[in-house]
């Protein structure tokens, strides 16, 4: 009680002010309580920030061979080696980060956007529900990279291509999740409150529901990243994915895979690297789900 | 000279399609709401009075869940028979509804400033800034202190009596020619209930629409309404003007419940009154008159068929078959 009384009277809003400051600072020390959520976050963090300053960060350029060099141990000079054109492997590594990651970010926003819009109208209409999820079924029954492998044999070789293929094997999962949530808020009285005020379906659907739903379908987004990125890789290892020579951590690995006994230097480092990144984006998918859903705990 | 009727109910049915088959929740149901009118309408759970509330605004699933009959008049329209898109229209602009579950009526997501605006802009076209003054405006007139900063706040920040000055801000926004509000004060504390009916009462005066009141309290009917209807069963089964149903009440049903209210004066009883039995499911609605299996005075000829609604003095109207007789 003292304690109380010592603080000067403070009026509404700075009492709301300051209970909103609280707040963020209690919801910030509950996330970084989460050291493993942390530890994700900072290594996406380190690989975005990897992927954009490539340019900036890497000695050579990702194309220029100087083919006496070639296929060299680690040194000063090449600190991850060269392959078998002379091309500097850490460039290449970073320059793939920009590949990769930059999938990855794509087929994250791909498949957020197509799931919530699939998972919420199967949700809304029977009709579709039927439809779609039995689509969505389908999709999911066959193996992603297997799928993935088609659609690129399909579609042909190209980095937009892989986004397209990974999109569509990877929204189903995304859907699903979507669908689920939205059930459970339709039912809620807020939605049919909104619907006796006369809002039709559609703003029901974007301004009601959708908000409502994000923390569930955000969490699957980002392992539909970091599983984007495995595929990607995949892909690419097997030669359906980006195409050489541009980089990406696939198809360097690919191209260490034939000089494997001589040059250990390069599936090492595309392979941490690809690990480094999945690892970092699952862990911080973990984290951000014990933190979004109070039942877990 | 009686103001006009806003709304007409003529014959309503309302079933259901179920796994267990199709469930009448409401049949032949008729009442009419004059202009600055407060119509009660009680009875037990599982009655039809959430039931028949929900269908004059149809928030029913149509397609899937439910079938209409009958009509609701409004303005000269038939609400049944009005395409979606009108039916938009009329929802939050000229009818507009208070739930009964005041914490959960409001989307978590938004401030109460933005939702109240979100009607407005739905059904006047209105922008953001003059939105929002009328918000702000709203939310003064449901009596909610400071409301220039609360139309900032998110639901979780607002107590419970809060949140229903809340909806009705958002109910009555749109200045509707009737309110139907469905036990807009059972989660609350009862003091609160008392300033909610108050609110509901002062704007009735203030504002002259129409007002439904779902509620199975009856002392709240007896201090607000004007008149009512009793509901059992998805029926109609009496109603009159407020004196007439707490003086000399004509369905065994409506004295049942009246007697159940405990009494502050006078003797008491020893143990509460209660009516025996409880609400039938609607898939074993019971032949003759729906009360009769619960009824004290039931004969032979209430198990054989169904009365009707017919009238007994003035605007009195009972369903039953001993309704001239003296009460039991």
């Amino acid at each position: 009680m003292e304690m109380v009384k010592e603080r000067p009277l403070e009026t509404l809003q700075e009492a709301g002010r300051r209970l909103r400051q609280e707040q963020r600072a209690l919801t910030r020390r509950r996330f970084f309580k989460n050291r493993l959520a942390v530890l994700g976050g900072a290594i996406t963090i380190l690989m975005l920030l990897i992927a954009i300053l490539a340019p900036v960060l890497s000695p050579y350029g990702p194309y220029d061979m100087v083919v006496a060099d070639r296929l060299q141990a680690p040194s000063a000079a090449h600190p991850f080696g060269t392959d078998s054109y002379g091309r500097d492997v850490l460039t290449r590594v970073l320059y793939g980060a920009r590949v990769s990651m930059s999938i990855g970010a794509a087929v994250a926003a791909g498949a957020l956007i197509v799931g919530m819009a699939v998972g919420m109208l199967a949700s809304y209409y029977k009709v579709l529900d039927n439809v779609l999820m039995r689509v969505c079924d389908g999709l999911s029954a066959i193996p992603s990279s297997l799928l993935a492998i088609a659609f690129m044999a399909a579609l042909g070789a190209s980095e937009q291509n892989v986004i397209i293929s990974l999109v569509t094997v990877s929204f189903p999962a995304v859907a699903r999740v979507a669908r689920g949530a939205a059930m459970v808020v339709k039912e809620q009285t807020y939605v049919e409150a909104m619907r006796a005020a006369g809002a039709g379906s559609g703003r029901i659907l974007l301004w009601h529901i959708a908000p409502n739903i994000l923390s569930p379908v955000i969490v699957q987004v980002s392992f539909v990243f970091a599983s984007s990125i495995i595929t990607e890789a995949a892909l690419s290892f097997l030669g359906v994915g980006v195409p050489v020579p541009d980089p990406s951590w696939g198809n360097i690995l690919n191209e260490g895979k034939d000089v494997i006994y001589s040059a250990w230097w390069m599936i090492l480092f595309p392979g941490l690297f690809t690990a480094l990144a999945v690892l970092g984006l699952n862990i911080f998918g973990d984290g951000l789900r014990d933190f979004l859903d109070p039942h877990t705990n | 000279m009686e103001a006009e009727k806003i709304l007409e109910v003529k014959g309503l049915s309302t079933s259901f399609r179920t796994e267990r088959g199709v469930m009448k929740a409401i049949d032949g149901v008729s009442f009419h709401i004059r202009r600055g009118e407060i119509l009660g309408m009680v009875g037990e759970s599982g009655c039809g009075k959430s039931v028949t509330s929900q269908s004059i605004l149809r928030l029913y699933d149509e397609k899937y869940q439910v079938k209409y009959g009958g009509e609701i008049l409004f303005a000269g329209k038939d609400l049944l028979r009005l395409p979606e898109k009108e039916m938009q229209k009329v929802r939050g602009n000229d009818v507009a509804m208070v739930f009964q579950d005041a914490l959960s009526s409001l989307n978590p997501v938004f401030t109460v400033g933005h939702q109240i605006m979100d009607t407005l802009r739905i059904h006047q076209g209105m922008k953001k800034a003059q939105a929002r003054e009328k918000a702000v405006e709203m939310l003064r007139l449901v009596g909610i202190p400071s409301p220039e900063k609360r139309v900032d706040q998110y639901p979780h920040e607002l107590s419970g009596g809060m949140r229903q000055r809340v909806m009705i801000a958002i109910a009555l926004a749109c200045q509707p020619k009737l309110l139907i509000a469905d036990e807009p004060t059972t989660a609350l504390d009862v003091t609160i209930q008392a300033q909610i009916m108050d609110l509901i009462l002062d704007l009735n005066r203030k504002l002259h629409m129409g007002v439904m009141l779902i509620t199975h309290d009856l002392s709240v009917v007896a201090e607000v309404c004007s008149r009512v209807a009793v509901m059992y069963l998805g029926q109609i089964v009496e109603e009159a003007g407020v004196n007439d149903i707490f003086d000399n009440p004509g369905h065994p049903y409506t004295r049942g419940l009246i007697r159940s209210i405990p009494r502050i004066e006078g003797e008491r009883e020893k143990r509460l009154y209660q009516i025996a039995g409880t609400v039938p499911m609607l898939s074993q609605i019971p032949q003759g008159c729906r009360f009769a299996p619960r009824c004290p005075r039931a004969t032979e000829a209430c198990r054989a068929q169904m009365p009707d609604l017919v009238p007994v003095s003035g605007t009195q109207r009972v369903r039953c078959w001993h309704a001239d007789g003296a009460p039991a």
